[in-house]
């Protein structure tokens, strides 16, 4: 590399990207997949590349190449709290690593330049979440953090096209708005800043929430206005956000509040009086569900339209009611919650409800309904579950993905039987179903979180799947723990971003997907790069 | 070398192999797995001398009138399940009868400590101690248990069981919250009962829910060692509430419990 400096610089700049990009696309993957595999198989390779290098160069080449991985994670990790906390943390670690690099490696101020050149602009020219799924995907916002409360850890997330624009907004919960983030924790000096800290310490607060309804605008998600929705608006995204309850039964959510139902002291001496705690939570919890019931005059759900031909469904004192293409009918259910539809083999269409168990509910020609499918707990777990209807093999019939412990492809039969199309391993608690859609302009492909393929921890990565006979083949992956992953279009180019965030950070991530061949163009630069030192090793031997 | 080179070339090709291949998730038994719901218990081969009605009963006389038994440490907690959501409130620590105990606790992800000595409560939050000046509940760790001696009588025993090594008798009552409500006596269901009067639609949830109590009662030391009671109740827009509220009381009088004075915490006190 002893060229003119321009070139010096050059070279060992390209060094430093093809080296950032076979770390977080071929080692990084790799050990998150691979686990220990991954480490046999990169030791020796890592000792054939050090060996690979000719002697006279190998202390510069290994030493840059350490020194820039070690920035770049330096700077990634720096305290964000404060600008001027990122500049000084940033400063140092650029200042310290580039002069080790310089002593340790003997390295050119021109190489060292490229080092700390590359690793800054890598780090403050792109969202570096990027990086977790380059392979397939850029991440093309990220917002800022939109609940700034004490102890929620996620809201859902729903799509839904507010203003009929061809876009879908974004919608969830927050608070960041009307409650900002102090700028630095205060100690209480006086004794009435005292007397207010211990009061605001003694019981649970009641926090502020409200619905964010966000937009694609010049680049970036911005808040709309919740006051220039139109009421009846309003009341359709409501019904359009999946159904939680954060806190439950410990907060109530009414009225664009979060409002405590149990206070520390009591709650405390209450559970131990032992004997009564389960009459405690109980006494909680019929609490709540009179209140819900009392909001909602003793509708258990409703819905104004669902699937293609279902409307005006209304579950109510045991009776569920509505109309199907057009025609009304009833007939008493144990269901709470009506999920989704989905296409049968008979050609109806189908209306998932839940209770206890799950029954796919159908029509008849006289408008009374009759249970064509169950899932009870006995078959799985399913309280904690959800229900996806997908026609994963193009039949025109939707099959069932379920997502819970473990997680099935069920495909409904003749007489009301479910055949299982594929099960998720036994000992796998961590797979589970997110969506079947398409992302970005391909078919519709199923979306899973899953674990890595050899590791015993139970992180889980988003990962796209086609289902085949043989099982799920994996597409593409994110490696980060996504959460509430939504598919949708949300910038307007008629391709479909995934809207997802990841647990307790309550950031919003937008990612796009590219159709760049990046993995195989990292795969040729890590092949071409040892090839070249091959080459010189030979030719300078 | 030239050996070292072409085995490191075949690990190469085996890594890039591994990673341009993609991955297939085969699929699992393609049958349902078993679960727990409705599971028929399986009694044990001998039955009892006593019923579980006077096992609860001699448990209770025990916890209150043993000296061994007035000092113990516990933990417990409940855990509420819906849809894929699941909220929990944790409380641990020690109880010495009749001085005080403390409460690591915590409520919807929010930390906090209680601890309650003599007329004396104070809380722990945000690495601050405050006085707790709510009026307290009776300090009585057995309280509610009595109410389930009726039950008992319905109760089936288990196979026996280990909590932290102390071997138990295991007995279990099922029924609906609306039995439960119907023969319960206590105090805590009066509201309830008031508020069903103006709410019949409530019957609803009622009858349609499972409650299932299991008590863990040592075989030696006649002590409760555990105590778990699983309420499934019907819930607007979202199928169920799975709701387990889970006790372990361990190390009957263990020396190691000591309930620190009041003085160690008044000095660090906010308020």
């Amino acid at each position: 590399m002893r060229k003119n400096p321009v070139v010096s610089v050059i070279s060992w700049a390209l060094y430093a990207i093809a080296l950032l990009l076979i770390y977080h696309l071929l080692i990084k993957p790799a050990f998150l997949d691979l686990s220990w595999i991954a480490l046999l198989i990169f030791l020796p390779l890592m000792a054939f590349c050090y060996f690979i290098v000719h002697p006279d160069e190998r202390r510069q080449v290994v030493v840059f190449s350490i020194a820039f991985l070690l920035l770049d994670r330096s700077l990634t990790r720096v305290d964000v709290k404060t600008t001027a906390a990122i500049l000084i943390g940033g400063a140092v670690a650029v200042i310290v690593i580039a002069l080790l690099a310089k002593w340790y490696g003997r390295l050119s101020w021109k190489a060292v330049g490229a080092l700390v050149a590359v690793a800054v602009l890598a780090n403050t020219t792109f969202h570096r979440e990027t990086l977790t799924g380059l392979s397939h995907f850029t991440v093309i916002h990220e917002t800022d953090r939109l609940y700034n409360g004490q102890w929620v850890d996620y809201f859902p997330i729903t799509l839904y096209d507010v203003n009929q624009d061809g876009r879908q907004e974004v919608i969830t919960y927050g608070n960041a708005w009307e409650l900002p983030l102090p700028e630095s924790a205060e100690k209480p000096e006086t004794e009435e800043e005292k007397k207010a800290l211990a009061e605001k310490l003694e019981h649970l607060q009641t926090e502020p929430l409200s619905l964010y309804v966000l937009t694609w605008e010049d680049g970036e998600l911005v808040r709309m206005k919740n006051e220039e929705i139109p009421a009846e608006v309003m009341e359709r995204i409501k019904e359009q956000m999946p159904t939680d309850y954060p806190g439950f039964p410990y907060y109530t959510m009414k009225d664009d509040q979060l409002i405590p139902n149990v206070q520390r002291q009591n709650y405390a001496e209450g559970m131990l009086q032992i004997g009564t705690a389960p009459y405690r939570a109980f006494m909680l919890d019929m609490g709540h569900i009179a209140n819900l019931l009392a909001e909602n005059n003793g509708s258990m759900d409703m819905r104004h339209e669902l699937g293609e031909k279902y409307k005006d469904l209304h579950i109510k004192d045991g009776m569920l009611t509505g109309t199907y293409d057009g025609k009304p009918f009833t007939g008493p259910t144990d269901a709470t919650k009506i999920l989704t539809t989905m296409r049968l083999p008979d050609g109806r269409e189908g209306l998932l409800v839940m209770g206890e168990h799950v029954g796919v509910i159908v029509v008849e020609a006289d408008g009374s309904i009759r249970e064509a499918y169950a899932l009870t707990r006995q078959q799985a777990e399913l309280a904690t579950a959800e229900f996806i209807p997908a026609d994963i093999d193009r039949d025109q019939v939707d099959e069932l993905l379920l997502a819970g412990k473990p997680s099935y492809i069920l495909k409904p039969r003749e007489e009301g039987e479910w055949e299982i199309l594929w099960a998720s391993k036994e000992n796998d608690p961590s797979f589970r179903f997110s969506n079947f859609a398409a992302v970005g302009d391909g078919e519709p492909e199923i979306i899973a979180k899953a674990k890595s393929w050899v590791s015993t921890t139970d992180s889980r990565y988003l990962a796209g799947f086609k289902y085949t006979p043989e099982g799920l083949k994996q597409n593409w992956r994110i490696y980060l723990p996504l959460i509430n992953v939504q598919v949708g279009d949300v910038d307007g180019d008629r391709e479909n971003e995934i809207v997802a965030t990841i647990y307790n950070t309550h950031r919003i991530l937008v990612f796009k997907k590219h159709g760049i061949p990046i993995l195989p163009l990292t795969i040729a630069l890590f092949v071409g790069l040892l090839g070249y030192a091959v080459a010189r090793r030979v030719r300078h031997a | 070398m030239r050996k070292f080179n072409k085995l490191a070339a075949l690990l190469a090709a085996c890594c890039i192999a591994a990673l341009l291949g993609g991955c297939t998730y085969e699929s699992g038994p393609r049958e349902f797995a078993a679960t727990n719901f409705n599971k028929t218990p399986q009694a044990p081969p001998e039955g009892l001398d006593e019923s579980p009605r006077e096992w609860l009963e001699t448990a209770l006389e025990k916890g209150r009138t043993d000296p061994e038994a007035q000092k113990f440490w516990y933990k417990g907690h409940v855990k509420n399940m819906i849809l894929s959501r699941s909220v929990t409130s944790m409380f641990n620590g020690a109880v010495i009868n009749g001085k005080g105990y403390n409460v690591d606790a915590r409520i919807a992800a929010q930390p906090y400590q209680y601890y309650r000595i003599d007329d004396k409560h104070f809380i722990r939050a945000n690495d601050y101690w405050v006085t707790a000046r709510d009026e307290p509940l009776a300090f009585d760790v057995l309280a509610g248990f009595e109410d389930w001696l009726p039950f008992m009588d319905q109760a089936v025993q288990l196979e026996d069981d280990k909590v932290y090594g102390t071997e138990t008798a295991v007995f279990q009552l099922k029924m609906t919250g609306a039995d439960w409500l119907a023969q319960s006596q206590s105090p805590l269901f009066e509201p309830l009962r008031q508020l069903l009067a103006e709410r019949p639609e409530l019957t609803y949830i009622l009858d349609k829910s499972t409650i299932k109590t299991t008590f863990w009662i040592g075989r030696e030391d006649r002590l409760i060692h555990q105590y778990e009671t699983w309420i499934i109740l019907p819930l607007p827009k979202a199928g169920t509430i799975d709701q387990q509220v889970l006790f372990q009381l361990y190390k009957y009088d263990d020396p190691g419990i000591e309930i620190k004075d009041p003085e160690e915490v008044e000095k660090y006190l906010l308020y």
